[in-house]
């Protein structure tokens, strides 16, 4: 484990902080909550186990969310996955109340989706979000702006902003 | 506007509060894990694995270096200065100078109150021949014939003992018909009951208690020959966090795991050795295994079960993750990482002590050997005519540095799978490497000069070992099967059981499922039936003592969850002809505590003993009688 959180965080207060961003950006990965939930607890296992030290607590949090695409692309190009490419139908039976919005995102390929999440939720910059998903910058751009015409398309009446 | 909509969807989304108080209580104790916890050597061997259980793909690497294991050596007839400068040396070479400003309490594991027996730092594994004894009853799932392990059910026949929150329940079996025969509430502090043994009229508890500035096991010794009012004849004290326990005849064979977290002083043992029953353990009987990267010792204590007296102890400097006792010896391992730099390349590989204890009046630690990888649990070992097999996964790490930088991530990694056959004094006389590359083994089951092992990556091969040359072990068989099997149990003759988990060839999990392989030609295994679980989960997947398989009462139980959280009991039987057939599907009312639930029979009841109570059924029809409610 880290032997120091910054501010004097203990292992349970960035439990606490973090696990819905983990988790939501689990669940917008593999759309359904077992496996949203098996990635939060993987996740946080790793963080106990991981030899890493953070400055501030914003690295905590990109790590996290560095670990969480990890570990949901691991079961999604696995062979564990409950079911074959479920989003591909989008979430069937949702589990977590949300509108047509989120339903539309869920059908998008993995990758958009998983910017789309990281740009529109978490507020990320094109060059955070190539950090993160391990990718660089001009394929994030793409996939940004195909996600948006997919959803301009699927959602008329939404505007959609950079 | 999109971004509000989606933001507003995403407030929706969070995981329940079950879930976080169960990864938070996960949290907890995989930072309260004592053998672990300064040793990341073992923690990335175990990170790994779970990555591997994601069934990530890796690619072999053909640059990397074979990373060779070193001697190890164990340093005896030592002084207490000997010991203390050894720890010393091993705090300051691991930069555990916090040690040394004090003691601090972060092992207090308060929050979880109720702890069921999960051994800590003792992975579970599998069942002993018949799991019967000569007797009309059932026994605890052990290993290995002669060798009781712990567990919080137990009976002698005529009445089962079990533990409900810092209570010890005796309910007479009454032919069907259980009445409790009495409730002896354990005093305050001695509510976390590890495992009970009994022995005659003697019932030993084993209790895990915990302060701000302590650890220790506590081993009560009741006299229950009058079960109404039984009395407490002993009870001692043992240093460290519970390892497990043996009983072999009279004797019972206590470990814990003691993690030194006070300021050292030279002048004074007691800060730096463990104490059994109040005496701190003899310099003679510490033993030092040469570069341990933790200050962690493994006590062995052996007890008389008639009295609660201890006849000896002994502690190794070390720690301990896997325990594994034959009626002989007793052996345990840890697993550390050992490293290789390049210039812009850092390789891992874990690679495992494994310490040998002569058990007896007198427990001696004789011998120490390292193999390469990581054993996955006590079925990983086993011990036949004066020699130890052992099976780990070997996983060969590769991470870029950046510079001095050490946060750096794993970028390639390559697993395989070995076998060993060590000899008396550890020594490697036979093995088989580089089996099932870029799978990991997920059980292992050894009778006699067989052995047999699963691995999993998509499907599912069964490995059968001919051990009957050590020094030339040689795999006679591999079935490929979808799935995976994730405890295996001999089922009389020439047939093998295994419960696992059913995949699809592409290796998608798919349920739980019970398989039975003909195992009477090793040279030609073949899985004869299999039959699909309808459920998601069972705590049998993680406990061998969670299940029991007596093939001579025609008997496989287990409880299993399905997808909306039900759980059922689930009783099978098997033919030659037909396969598996269902004896009883019994669904269980909710809301009950299933966790630590066994399963006893009796002559000719069966009964399922949970915390909350007992509900009996007839052995040979499983109609439920009964529901007794503690």
């Amino acid at each position: 484990m880290p032997k120091n959180f910054p501010n004097g965080m203990s292992l349970e207060e960035v439990f606490d902080k973090y696990c819905n961003t983990v988790y939501r950006l689990a669940y917008a990965r593999v759309g359904n909550k077992y496996d949203a939930e098996d990635i939060l607890q993987t996740v946080f296992l790793k963080l106990c186990k991981a030899d890493v030290e953070f400055a501030e607590e914003e690295h905590i949090k990109a790590w996290l969310l560095k670990v969480t695409v990890n570990s949901s692309k691991n079961l999604l190009t696995s062979g564990f996955f409950r079911f074959t490419e479920p989003l591909h139908d989008g979430i069937t039976a949702p589990e977590h109340e949300v509108s047509e919005v989120y339903l539309q995102v869920a059908k998008l390929p993995l990758k958009y989706r998983t910017a789309v999440h990281l740009h529109y939720y978490e507020g990320y910059s094109v060059k955070e979000i190539a950090e993160i998903t391990g990718t660089n910058e001009a394929t994030v751009k793409t996939r940004l702006k195909r996600a948006r015409a997919r959803l301009a398309e699927v959602l008329k009446g939404d505007e959609i902003y950079v | 506007m999109f971004s509000e909509k989606y933001k507003k969807d995403n407030e929706n989304i969070i995981p329940s509060d079950a879930t976080k108080r169960y990864i938070k209580s996960k949290l907890l104790e995989e930072t309260n894990k004592p053998a672990r916890r300064f040793n990341y050597n073992a923690v990335i061997a175990t990170a790994l694995s779970l990555v591997l259980a994601l069934g990530v793909t890796f690619i072999a690497k053909k640059t990397a270096p074979t990373i060779q294991t070193a001697e190890v050596k164990l340093n005896q007839s030592i002084t207490y200065n000997d010991v203390f400068n050894a720890i010393n040396k091993c705090m300051t070479d691991n930069k555990f100078s916090y040690l040394t400003e004090g003691a601090n309490g972060t092992r207090d594991d308060a929050g979880i109150s109720i702890d069921y027996a999960t051994d800590v730092g003792e992975t579970t594994g599998t069942v002993n021949e018949s799991g019967t004894n000569s007797g009309g009853s059932s026994t605890t799932n052990n290993q290995v014939v002669g060798v009781d392990e712990a567990d919080i059910v137990k009976n002698d026949g005529k009445y089962i003992y079990s533990v409900k929150n810092g209570q010890i329940i005796i309910t007479d079996s009454n032919n069907g018909n259980p009445k409790i025969a009495t409730k002896h509430t354990l005093s305050e502090g001695e509510n976390t009951v590890k495992g009970l043994f009994v022995n005659g009229n003697r019932l030993a508890v084993i209790v895990s208690c915990f302060n701000v500035n302590e650890n220790y096991i506590k081993f009560i010794v009741f006299d229950i020959s009058d079960k109404q009012d039984i009395t407490e004849i002993a009870n001692k004290k043992q240093d460290g966090w519970y390892a497990g326990a043996r009983m072999i005849e009279d004797t019972v064979y206590l470990l814990s795991n003691y993690g030194i977290n006070q300021e050292i002083v030279k002048t004074r043992p007691e800060t730096f050795v463990p104490t059994v029953a109040g005496c701190t353990v003899a310099c003679d009987d510490i033993s030092v295994i040469e570069g341990f990267k933790s200050p962690d010792y493994l006590v062995v204590s052996s007890v008389n079960i008639n009295n609660g007296e201890v006849n000896s102890s002994a502690a190794v400097l070390g720690g301990a993750q896997n325990i594994y006792c034959s009626q002989q010896n007793l052996y345990y391992t840890f697993s550390k990482q050992i490293t290789e730099e390049t210039d812009n390349k850092v390789y891992y590989q874990t690679e495992t002590t494994i310490v040998k204890v002569k058990l007896g009046e007198k427990i001696e630690t004789v011998a120490t050997g390292n193999v390469k990888g990581f054993p996955l649990n006590q079925f990983s070992m086993d011990e036949y005519e004066g020699n130890l097999r052992i099976v780990t996964t070997i996983n060969l790490n590769e991470a870029t540095k950046k510079g001095d930088e050490i946060y750096s991530y794993i970028t390639d990694s390559t697993t395989k799978n070995a076998l060993y056959v060590l000899d008396g004094n550890l020594a490697k006389i036979g093995k088989i490497e580089d089996l099932a590359k870029d799978e990991r083994v997920y059980s292992v089951r050894f009778d006699g000069a067989v052995g047999y092992f699963v691995t999993f990556k998509q499907v599912d091969p069964l490995f059968t070992v001919d051990l009957s040359v050590p020094s030339k072990p040689k795999i006679l068989s591999e079935l490929k099967i979808p799935g995976f099997s994730e405890y295996l149990h001999p089922y009389g003759e020439g047939r093998l059981f295994g419960f696992g988990k059913s995949a699809t060839e592409q290796g998608i999990v798919t349920g739980l499922k019970i398989s039975m392989f003909d195992v009477s030609d090793p040279s030609d295994v073949s899985e004869l039936h299999l039959s699909s679980v309808p459920a998601e989960w069972s705590e049998a997947s993680e406990d061998h003592k969670a299940i029991m398989v007596d093939a001579n009462k025609n008997i496989i139980a287990f409880l299993a969850t399905d997808m909306y959280a039900e759980t059922s009991l689930f009783v099978y039987g098997y033919s030659e002809g037909n396969g598996f057939f269902k004896k009883a599907v019994c669904p269980l009312e909710k809301d009950n505590f299933f966790h630590g639930a066994r399963f006893v029979w009796i002559d000719n009841y069966f009964y399922l003993v949970t915390q909350k109570g007992i509900v009996t059924f007839t052995l040979d029809t499983f109609e439920q009688l009964s529901h007794l409610q503690f």
